[in-house]
Order: structure tokens, then C-alpha cells, then sequence
């Protein structure tokens, strides 16, 4: 059975500067979640972006279901199935919830608006009823975590087959993180595919199949979700450089 | 008194639709159009000299208009702004493509100035002031575009994905939001708003070539003065401007107009660039 | 790359412009046609120099360049004429004035984003065409007629002749002078600096807003010289010769010739005679050629034909030897000026609208000793960099050097007094050389003043060759011995990183605050990096340093400070630290 989403010896970067991707290689298998951990400069962001569309492909290809991905905009990859959640939970601030949910809605299905949204606001709403209560509320002055809900919200109303989740729990307290990571369990569960990159490894390791750990624009280390003990992780976090991996974070600003 | 209100209200209706123009421009690129006195003018000359006053004259005017502006986006700064050219570079370009557009009208028109007919006839009488019913009409039909702008942006889910596009357009494609489409319809509006506007400036005084820069400089400076960006406060910034100004010229000299608007720009820039009625609310919108 | 990066300026530059002129003036002599073209053309090199200076070295976009002109014009016509005042007085004091004018110009701007200023330019020059054209001192709409002859020590300098062309020529090889002595000097280096990375100059100690004055009064003042060789040619000025379409024809010739370099306004001065004349054949037409020329060269151009020049040179320079080093290298110190001194940041809480960055942090460095700061993503780590750097207000709490407050000051004001930072994306000048980046930061040391890089040639060439110098002195110290003189841009960013604390040694800080300088880099290169924060270290200055490579920082820290979602975690010794349960749980959540 040929994987959903297949990435071979990818490279890209951005404008005209150096790769920030080298050699990139992972398959994603339908209805499982892949996490990505790697350090600020790694490239794990732009994996993502590379996906969605927003950073140019400079040799090696995606395929998606076997077929490759040419030079498409965001709004095409979404069209696709594939659709990204930038870090930093980021929302329409100067929109409400509602109007974002519309958004996703009418920016893909411009003539149905109201029959794609009474079919899948019930299910986003169940997801996360705090939603239902503020819809009126401008996004911009939700907490994160609500945030990260409405982000994941108007992901799911563009009726995506892999979501690209860019460090979810960034900035949010932990039980925030728990209820973001149950979601997500449940999504997955209902058969929808994960890619999701993080520098917290541990929730990763819960909720994921498979694992790869990105290096300098390169998979160095794969593993089976689950197979990395406590001891490992944490000896690669506080041991001795030299191992390969660091604490991965992205750029504050 | 009376007056001056009726002054101040006509003008501020002008300057209020080119302030409104240029911020759906701003907000949207971040580039300022510094060809939309041109713009308005040359659409002024054109309903003058083509068209019968009123409302198909109206309608077909703002839509040449707005067809002109698109048309300035597409030769001038998109090509531009896909490559990262600075925005100052790409707001000087509008003011080339707005001498191209004086060359143009020069030729199809002759070099001077133009009054319209009027839309309506009659007149009012309050206290010991006459003035015509048609100013009157100029403030309630600029009034009523730049309200419609408004209900436009906030309302409806297009209006909506404009907002969103010049709020955050990175975010807007990966919601799916085409933003080119969002560009062209951006661009007619701002279009749209100068062509009106240069059927009242045309209705109320006169439309002419050298009018061009000095109305581009008042349609910034009610901008500015409401704070840059916001559409909203660009009326009020209008009636500010335009009322210093009709101050300045009844009470202590005609011949400076510009001057005098340069000036009160100048110390707002010095004071408070954001604008004068800005807040700093978190979540602000339109 | 530019010349105020690379060397100082060799003693015979000074010898070109005059020999130009001696030749153009030999060859025009003949014919009444190329005087009158000869006089006009060295009229417009200086105003082109001036607008040079201001657009092209230093990214300054001001629409009232040509207003100034005009003001400059005016003033020397008036004078003369209403006050009797001799021609050579009358001139300087007319460029006296337009420093002046720019100066007002420049007050309320100083600060402002480019594009207000451009509004703020643009309403001065339609501002001043107003003036031109309704007041009567300046002879309204009619212009002003009867300029008098130049006269110098009773000699008349008759219009479109050869002896006026000496005259301008004068003025014109003074521009040139000047031009070619501002840009090769710190002052060239800040202009640069200003247009290409402003956030630098403030990083090295220097204010933005005092190089974008000293930009404003020296292209004034020669715009006032070139608008009265100008009027006094004519005889007759009128404000129609100083409105927009004077300032595009301007704006063209410099884009033409290629902004910011030397050589542009030479061949943007050919442009703009050629523009002109032909102009006057195709009356009708002008408006649109100048829109059209507009719309190609903002819209879609760069460099002009010098950036096209540029561009092909560095395609046929596909030899890969390096450049040699423009002066020698000189000892290169960087002990801190005090060893017993304390930065401090108390109780500060940062609010960025209801998002708290940082709730009531309290840190100390003290000289010569290295604080690392961790802590997992959008702990707040930057924001407090920003605070100590002055970037950021603190909401509450304060930062203080040695007890004397620091949160109040500007950022150059915070570099001046010894604390510098390195940024998490450096900051650098890509197309100049990693040698000239250096340099940049003794930009605010140097000996000779503004006035003196102009009038005292040779303290200003020192200045240059000991910026230089010091700068690879300084590299080497850090053991960078390659690619001095390739443009930074071009280097692995580990050597990015490295000229990035080279320049900031520069300054001779007693403090340096190090954002995330290990990211991108290989494991070798950061222990590199490691080695030489030990070297600042022993030097006396005191580190603060933030990284997410948390073995690292441990390695390289004598005590680390944890923050996590704006708040202390933990501080203390890095062992110790790395222990603690709370500063495990902050990089896994709930699961240690």
C-alpha cells in the first residue's frame, strides 16, 4: 500500500540563500501521525512550509498518494488535502471565531459556504465547546490554547486528509497541552493523517507512530513511537554534545 | 458659521473618500498611492467632458475608475511586490503612472480646468445662508460610500478576506484565501473611492491637472491625521483637515491652502504619526 | 561593494575631478552650443552628487530634494538682489540655509519609518512650489528676472561662457570633493550602514537619527550650491523649474547612473543633460517618457546601469583566490574597560497587549563571568535581551549598569555605555566584507569628527586604515583568517556569527549579550564558539548568553538562569541547575 504522503531526497531553502533542507526523506502511511523533532536551524519548519506550499522545491519530490506535488500555492495544497498550522497558534486576530471558521469555509467552497459548515461545525464545536461559547469573540483576544482550538477549528473545515502542525504546544500551559494532544488523538483516530513537529518530544512520543529526528536539514534518527525510553530522551537533552540531538526549539521573535 | 460647515463637510467629503482610498491600498500593501490624486482628477475630467451628471454618469465614472487603478497595480507594483522592491520605490511608481495618466488626459482633454453640471438642482436656506442642494448630495453620497466600504469590510465574508489578507496574508493563503483575487478586488475599490471622489470634486469646485498633487497631499494627510490604515478614522481625519484649512483660508489668507495642510501634517507626523484619534487597542479592526 | 569598506581613499583621487574638467573645458572651448551643455551638465553633477549622498548612500528617500534646490537658488538670487550682498557671500550663505531648511526637514522626521518620511518630503516640496509661485517676495507667478552676473572682486562671470563654465567647474570638482570624502570615511560606512541595516548602527553605538541629520545638511548645502550656479547661468528662475517633474527627472538620473556609488552620478549627469534636451525636442512627450521611465526604474529595476556594470564584473571575476587585505592587520584589543562592573535587571515584567512576555524577572552578570539563559520556546529569553538592549520598555522593574539606570536609554545610547548584543539572524551589511562589517563597529570611536572626514582628509584616511586594520586584528583573535574580504553575506554562518562579535568587540564593551549564536552551526563550530567565549570571558567582559543547545551552555557557563513563560525557574550553578525537576518538566511538559 503505497503511503499517503512520500518525501524523497528533498531540498529547499528560501529566495536565493543556502538549503536549509539537504536531503529530507519520510513517508507518512494514511490515517497514522509522524512526529519531527530537531533544533532551531534544523529545518523543521520549513519541512512544513515546503509541504504547504509556502517554500519552494529545489530537487527531490512529494508525493501524495503516489502522484507528485508540482509548484503549487497554499491555497492549491489545501484544495489537496494538505493543510498547515503555523506555530505560535496563529488566528484572523481581527476576525471572531465564526468569521474564521467562515473563512476556511468560503476560501474553499465559495459557492456552499453554509452547506460545508453546517456539516462540519457540529463536529468542531464537540471538539471544543469552550468555541461555541466565544464564537462571537474576536480571535485576537483569546488565550493560546483557544487559539490553538480555532487554529485546528478551520483546519479541520477545509476538510484536510494530513494536517501540518508547526510546535502546537508552543507557549501554552501544560493541561492546555494535554487537551490540544487529546484532540489530536481523537482526530487521528477518525482516520485523518499527522505530521507534527515539536520540541516537547515527550508528548510526541504518546501520540505518534513513528518519530524522526531532524538534523541540519537531514533525518538522522528514526524510531518507532514508543521505542525511545525516558533514559534516551533525557540523556539526549542534557548529555553531552557529540549525541545528535539538542533541545529543539525555533527562533523567538 | 453655516458656511463654513457646508465649506468644510464638501471638502472633507473629497479628501475623506482618497484618505479612504489610500488606506485599503496601505493596509492591504503597505504601499501608499501616491498617483490616486491623479486618478481622481483624470475621472473628473472624464465624467466633465464625457458624461451627463448624473447617476449612469456616476456609475460609469467610478467604474473607468476603478478599472484605472487596477490598471496602475498591475503595471506598477505588482510585478514588484512579488520581488520584495521596497514599498516607497512601488508608492513612487503610482506617482509615475499617475504622470502617464496626466499625459494621457492632456491629450484626450484639453490642459485646464473643469466643472460639472449640477447632479440636482435647488437650493437651501439657513439663517442668512444659501447654498445649493447638491452639496448636500456630495456629503450624502460620500458618506454612504464610505459606510457601504465599511459594512463591506466588516460584514460580508469577502470583506472578510480582505481584511484578513491585509492583516496577515501569509495565514490568509494557508486558509485558502486566493489572495490575488483579494489584490484585484482591493485595488477596484481603492479605484472606485477616487473616482467618486473626483465626480464631487468636480460637482462642488473644479477638476484640473495641477489639482492633482495637492489633492493627493490632502487625501495623506486626512490619512494620517486619522491614523494611517485605519478606514474608519479616515473621515474624521478628512473633516479635520478640511476644516483647518477652510479656517485658514476665511480667516487669514486664501493663497496658502496647501501650505497650511503641510503644516498641520507636519506636526502631526512630529507628534503623534500614528494619528490623532489612534487608540491602542489590541484586536483592532477596519 | 563600496569603497568606504574597502580602503582608504588613495591620495590621487583628489586629482581626477579637476583633470575631468581641465579636459572637458579644453574640449568644449571651441563651441557656444557645448559650453551652454558643459555649464548645465556641472550644474546638474552637483545636484546629482548631493541627491546621491542623501538617496543613494543613505537610503534617505527625500521628495524635497529638488524644493531645497530651489530654496538654495532663491535664497542666493534674493539676497543680491534685495540686500546688495556679494556673490561668494551670497552663495554660502544661501548653502548655509538650505543646512538649515534640511534641518527642519529632518527635526520632526528623524525617527520615522521610510514611507513617512517620504510623505513628510513630498508635502515640503508642494509645500515650497506653493511659496515659489504666490508669494511676491519671490516674484510669483511671473518668476524672478534680472538675476544679477556672478561677480567675484569686480569681475563679471557672463552667462554661457567659458568663464562661467570655469566657475561651475569650480563647484562642481568641490562636490565631487566632498562626495567622494564623505563616502569613504566612518561617515560613508554609517550612510551605508543607515540604508542597508539601520538596526546595526544602533547595535555599534551610533544614533540613526544623527546620521540621517548629517545626510540632510551636507546634500542640502550642495543642493543650495548646485541651485545657485543654476540660477546665475539662467538669469531667470521660476518655480516650475523646481517642481515634480524636476525631482523625477532627478530621481532617474541617479537610478540611471546606479545609487550609491561614485561614478553613478557621472553617467546619471549624461542621463539627465540628454533627458533635458531631449526634452525641450519632444515637448509634448515629457510627462509621459518621464512616468514611463518611473514606472520601469522603481518598478522593476535595480542598480541602474553601475549595478549592471557590478553585476557583470562579478560574473567575469570567477577567480576564487582571494582578495588581498586592504591594510595590514593591527593589534586588536578587547579588554573590557572595567573589571568589577554589574548589569543588572530587577523585578522587570514586560506586557505586550495582555500577553506577558516576562513576570518579575531579576538577573545579574558581572564582568568576566559568563550567565547562560534557557529555557524552553516563548520563555522570554529575546524580550529580555530587548529589554537590556533598549528595544524594549520594561512595564515594570528597571535595568541598571553599576547603579546607574540603563531601561531609560535609546539603543545606540545602551551600546555607548558598554553593553552590546549580537542578533539570533545577524545583523551584517551582506554585500560589503566581512573585513568592512568590523570596521563598522569603531564606527562611533573614530577621531576625526563629521566636519573633520571632509575637511581633514588625512585623520580621516587614519581612521580608515586603523578601523580596518583593528578589524582584522580583531578577526584573527577570534580565528577567522578566511574570507576576509568576501561579502559577508556569502560566508558559512559561522563566520557570520563570529564577524557579528567581532564588530561588537569593537565597541570595547564591558558587557555582550550572545542571541542564539550557536544555531545553524555543526557541532565543531560550536565548540569553537565555545572556546572563544572563554577568550571574552578572561578579557574581562561579562557574557550573557542564550541558547536552546542546553550541553552547551552548560559547558560554557559559570551560572545559568532558567526562564519559562516569562518567569525564573531556576538560577544557579549549571549542574545543579539541570538536576531540578522544574527545569526538566519545562522541556517535556508533564511526562519527567
Amino acid at each position: 500500500m503505497s503511503a499517503l504522503l512520500e518525501i524523497n531526497g528533498l531540498r529547499s531553502g528560501y529566495g536565493s540563500a543556502t538549503d536549509v533542507l539537504h536531503d529530507v526523506s519520510l513517508s507518512i502511511e494514511a490515517g497514522t501521525a509522524v512526529g519531527v523533532v530537531g533544533a532551531n536551524g534544523a529545518g523543521k519548519s520549513t519541512l512544513l512550509k515546503t509541504l504547504a506550499g509556502l517554500v519552494p522545491v529545489r530537487s527531490g519530490d512529494v508525493l501524495l498518494d503516489g502522484t507528485p506535488l508540482k509548484r503549487e500555492r497554499p491555497d492549491a495544497r489545501l484544495r489537496r488535502g494538505i493543510v498547515l498550522l503555523p506555530e505560535g497558534h496563529r488566528v484572523m486576530r481581527t476576525l471572531t471565531v465564526e468569521e474564521n471558521l467562515r473563512l476556511a469555509a468560503i476560501s474553499r467552497w465559495p459557492g456552499g459556504v453554509h452547506a460545508r459548515l453546517d456539516e462540519v461545525l457540529p463536529t468542531v464545536y464537540e471538539l471544543f465547546p469552550v468555541l461555541h461559547e466565544r464564537r462571537r469573540q474576536l480571535a485576537g483576544l483569546l488565550s493560546g490554547g483557544e487559539q490553538q482550538m480555532v487554529s485546528i477549528g478551520r483546519a479541520l473545515v477545509s476538510k484536510p486528509r494530513l494536517l501540518l502542525l508547526d510546535e502546537p504546544s508552543l507557549g501554552l500551559a501544560p493541561v492546555v497541552i494535554d487537551r490540544i494532544y487529546e484532540s489530536l488523538r481523537m482526530l487521528r483516530e477518525t482516520g485523518l493523517s499527522l505530521l507534527v513537529v515539536e520540541q516537547n518530544l515527550g508528548r510526541l512520543n504518546a501520540l505518534c507512530d513513528r518519530l524522526h529526528i531532524l538534523r541540519l536539514g537531514e533525518v538522522t534518527l528514526s524510531a518507532n513511537g514508543g521505542d525511545l525510553s525516558e533514559d534516551a530522551i533525557k540523556n539526549a537533552y542534557f548529555g553531552q554534545s557529540g549525541t545528535s540531538m539538542t533541545v529543539p526549539q525555533e527562533e523567538e521573535e | 458659521m453655516t458656511q463654513f460647515l457646508v465649506t468644510t463637510l464638501c471638502n472633507a467629503a473629497v479628501y475623506a473618500l482618497i484618505a479612504v482610498s489610500l488606506n485599503v491600498v496601505y493596509r492591504s500593501s503597505g504601499v501608499l498611492n501616491f498617483g490616486a490624486g491623479h486618478i481622481t482628477v483624470v475621472a473628473g475630467i472624464f465624467y466633465v467632458n464625457q458624461l451627463d451628471p448624473g447617476v449612469i454618469g456616476i456609475l460609469v465614472t467610478v467604474v473607468a475608475a476603478a478599472a484605472t487603478a487596477l490598471l496602475g497595480y498591475v503595471t506598477s507594483v505588482a510585478w514588484g511586490q512579488r520581488r520584495g522592491i521596497h514599498h516607497v520605490s512601488l508608492s513612487l511608481a503610482l506617482l509615475g503612472y499617475g504622470l502617464v495618466l496626466d499625459f494621457a488626459a492632456g491629450e484626450i482633454w484639453a490642459k485646464e480646468g473643469f466643472s460639472a453640471g449640477p447632479l440636482i438642482g435647488g437650493s437651501v436656506t439657513i439663517g442668512d445662508t444659501t447654498f445649493s442642494r447638491e452639496r448636500i448630495l456630495v456629503v450624502a453620497l460620500a458618506a454612504i460610500f464610505i459606510l457601504g466600504t465599511l459594512l463591506f469590510v466588516d460584514r460580508t465574508m469577502a470583506g472578510n478576506a480582505i481584511e484578513a489578507t491585509a492583516a496577515d496574508s501569509e495565514l490568509a493563503t494557508l486558509y485558502g484565501v486566493r489572495t490575488d483575487v483579494v489584490a484585484v478586488v482591493t485595488w477596484l475599490l481603492a479605484g472606485a473611492a477616487l473616482g467618486l471622489a473626483g465626480v464631487l470634486q468636480a460637482s462642488i469646485a473644479a477638476v484640473s491637472l495641477t489639482t492633482a498633487l495637492p489633492l493627493v497631499i490632502f487625501g495623506i494627510a486626512a490619512a494620517v491625521v486619522g491614523g494611517l490604515g485605519s478606514i474608519s478614522k479616515a473621515a474624521a481625519g478628512a473633516v479635520a483637515v478640511a476644516g483647518v484649512q477652510t479656517a485658514f483660508i476665511q480667516f487669514v489668507s486664501p493663497r496658502y491652502s496647501v501650505s497650511m495642510v503641510f503644516v498641520l501634517l507636519f506636526i502631526v507626523l512630529a507628534l503623534r504619526p500614528a494619528g490623532l484619534f489612534a487608540n491602542a487597542r489590541v484586536a483592532e479592526r477596519v | 561593494m563600496s569603497r568606504a569598506f574597502e580602503s582608504p581613499r588613495p591620495w590621487w583621487q583628489s586629482l581626477i575631478a579637476p583633470v575631468v574638467v581641465l579636459i572637458v573645458g579644453a574640449v568644449v572651448s571651441r563651441d557656444d552650443f557645448w559650453i551652454y551643455l558643459a555649464i548645465t551638465a556641472a550644474a546638474a553633477f552637483i545636484l546629482t552628487v548631493s541627491f546621491n549622498l542623501i538617496y543613494g548612500y543613505a537610503g534617505i528617500f527625500s521628495l524635497a530634494h529638488v524644493a531645497v534646490y530651489g530654496i538654495g537658488a532663491y535664497t542666493a538670487c534674493l539676497v543680491q538682489m534685495n540686500y546688495g550682498v556679494p556673490f561668494l557671500l551670497a552663495t554660502l550663505g544661501s548653502m548655509a540655509f538650505c543646512g538649515v531648511a534640511s534641518l527642519v526637514l529632518w527635526w520632526p522626521t528623524r525617527h520615522l519609518k521610510d514611507l513617512f518620511l517620504a510623505i513628510a518630503t513630498l508635502g515640503f516640496a508642494v509645500t515650497v512650489q506653493e511659496i515659489l509661485l504666490k508669494w511676491s517676495v519671490t516674484g510669483g507667478a511671473e518668476g524672478l528676472l534680472g538675476i544679477p552676473l556672478a561677480n567675484i572682486a569686480g569681475h563679471d562671470f557672463v552667462a554661457n561662457t567659458m568663464q562661467y563654465y570655469w566657475l561651475a567647474a569650480v563647484g562642481a570638482v568641490l562636490a565631487f570633493e566632498i562626495s567622494a570624502r564623505v563616502t569613504s570615511s566612518g561617515t560613508g560606512r554609517k550612510f551605508i550602514a543607515l540604508r542597508d541595516a539601520p538596526v546595526a548602527l544602533s547595535a555599534v553605538g551610533v544614533s540613526p537619527g544623527r546620521v540621517r541629520l548629517v545626510a540632510f545638511v551636507i546634500a542640502g548645502a550642495l543642493a543650495g550650491l548646485a541651485g545657485t550656479l543654476f540660477a546665475h547661468q539662467n538669469l531667470f528662475i521660476a518655480s516650475e523649474s523646481f517642481g515634480l517633474d524636476r525631482l523625477i527627472v532627478l530621481i532617474l538620473a541617479v537610478l540611471i547612473g546606479g545609487s550609491g556609488t561614485q561614478l553613478g552620478p557621472v553617467v546619471g549627469v549624461i542621463a539627465l543633460v540628454f533627458i533635458d534636451e531631449a526634452g525641450v525636442a519632444s515637448a509634448g512627450y515629457n510627462t509621459l517618457i518621464l512616468g514611463g521611465a518611473i514606472i520601469l526604474l522603481l518598478g522593476y529595476g535595480q542598480g541602474g546601469l553601475m549595478g549592471l556594470v557590478e553585476r557583470l564584473r562579478g560574473l567575469l571575476r570567477r577567480d576564487t583566490s582571494a582578495r588581498p587585505l586592504p591594510v595590514p592587520a593591527r593589534a586588536a584589543q578587547f579588554d573590557a574597560p572595567r573589571t568589577d562592573a554589574t548589569l543588572r535587571v530587577a523585578d522587570v515584567s514586560v506586557d505586550f497587549g495582555g500577553v506577558r512576555a516576562l513576570d518579575d524577572v531579576t538577573l545579574e552578570v558581572r564582568s568576566g563571568e559568563v550567565l547562560g539563559l534557557i529555557g524552553p520556546n516563548g520563555a522570554g529569553k529575546t524580550t529580555l535581551v530587548n529589554v537590556v538592549t533598549g528595544h524594549v520598555r520594561p512595564t515594570a522593574g528597571q535595568v541598571s549598569l553599576d547603579g546607574a539606570r540603563l531601561d531609560r536609554s535609546r539603543p545606540h545610547e545602551v551600546a555607548q555605555r558598554g553593553v552590546v548584543r549580537t542578533f539570533q539572524t545577524p545583523r551584517l551589511l551582506p554585500d560589503v566584507s566581512v573585513v568592512g562589517n568590523v570596521a563598522l563597529g569603531f564606527a562611533g570611536v573614530a577621531r576625526a569628527g563629521d566636519l573633520g572626514e571632509i575637511v581633514d582628509s588625512r585623520r580621516a584616511r587614519e581612521d580608515t586604515r586603523d578601523a580596518l586594520g583593528r578589524a582584522v586584528g580583531l578577526l584573527e583573535a577570534l580565528d577567522v583568517h578566511t574570507g576576509l574580504t568576501e561579502p559577508a553575506g556569502s560566508q558559512p554562518y559561522a563566520h557570520q556569527r563570529l564577524t557579528e562579535i567581532a564588530r561588537a568587540l569593537a565597541t570595547r564593551p564591558a558587557f555582550v549579550l550572545l542571541d542564539e549564536p550557536g544555531a545553524g552551526l555543526s557541532d565543531h563550530e560550536r565548540d569553537n564558539l565555545a572556546v572563544i567565549i572563554g577568550r571574552l570571558a578572561e578579557a574581562g567582559i561579562g557574557v550573557l548568553l542564550i541558547d536552546h543547545n542546553v550541553s552547551f551552555v552548560a559547558a560554557v557557563s559559570d551560572r545559568i538562569h532558567v526562564l519559562d513563560r516569562g518567569q525564573t525557574l531556576a538560577t544557579g550553578e549549571p549542574a545543579e541547575v539541570l538536576e531540578r525537576r522544574e527545569v526538566v518538566a519545562a522541556y517535556f511538559g508533564g511526562d519527567a
